[in-house]
């Protein structure tokens, strides 16, 4: 299962989908788009753990984070 | 959909090549895997939401401090995260946004510092050439 993790005040919502179902790929690929036009950067896990920025919707991404645009404190 | 308190942020620091320096601090150290990254820099992020992302010199003292945080109100170990990944992929960027701040490095006013200090030889006093010149000054004020 492929998880997408959106930050927010209460801690974060994880959603779930099976990358094989088309309904939930394209239902994560629109709130990949929604999220992303709202602001939100999107960040995936890539191999050795390593954390890479990605402003396309990935499929095949174990985990994708959002977080809220960053602004100077 | 999963709604999640708890956070392992610090945990999931350490996984993932974070150097852990204390209970509470990380250490970011050549983030070279992006572009945008600029090289040979070093960061601390201590636990907080403002003011801790500290880079670090040559020396290992705090050179400066950071203030950026993602907008809104998340919790501590969310933003130590997207500090965390902003640092490592896009650095530019987020220094760009960042307000920057000088820090008094603490290490200089803890306790090991002051006990290094009182441990230090002082430096001799040297009484008598202030002595001779305080003399020289009463006896002959005017001249140079």
């Amino acid at each position: 299962m492929a998880m997408q993790i959106v930050m927010d005040h209460n801690g974060d919502t994880r959603h779930y989908f099976d990358p094989n179902d088309a309904d939930a790929l394209a239902k994560a690929e629109e709130r990949f788009k929604e999220l992303t036009g709202q602001g939100f950067t999107a960040a995936v896990r890539i191999t050795s753990g390593e954390v890479a920025k990605t402003s396309l919707f990935n499929p095949t991404a174990e985990e994708t984070v959002f977080f809220p645009r960053l602004i100077g404190g | 959909m999963t709604k999640t308190r708890a956070r392992r942020a610090v945990c999931v620091f350490c996984e993932t090549g974070f150097r852990r320096v204390s209970a509470s601090s990380l250490m970011l150290k050549g983030t070279s895997m992006s572009s945008d990254a600029i090289a040979e820099k070093k960061y601390r992020i201590n636990y907080g939401t403002a003011m801790n992302v500290h880079e670090i010199d040559e020396t290992g003292r705090v050179k400066l401090g950071l203030c950026f945080a993602p907008k809104g109100s998340l919790v501590t170990g969310d933003v130590m995260l997207a500090q965390k990944i902003a640092l490592e992929t896009f650095e530019r960027r987020a220094l760009a946004v960042a307000n920057r701040c000088l820090i008094v490095d603490l290490q200089l006013r803890s306790n090991a510092g002051r006990a290094e200090r009182a441990n230090a030889p002082r430096r001799p006093h040297d009484q008598t050439d202030r002595g001779a010149r305080d003399r020289a000054l009463w006896e002959h004020p005017y001249d140079e």
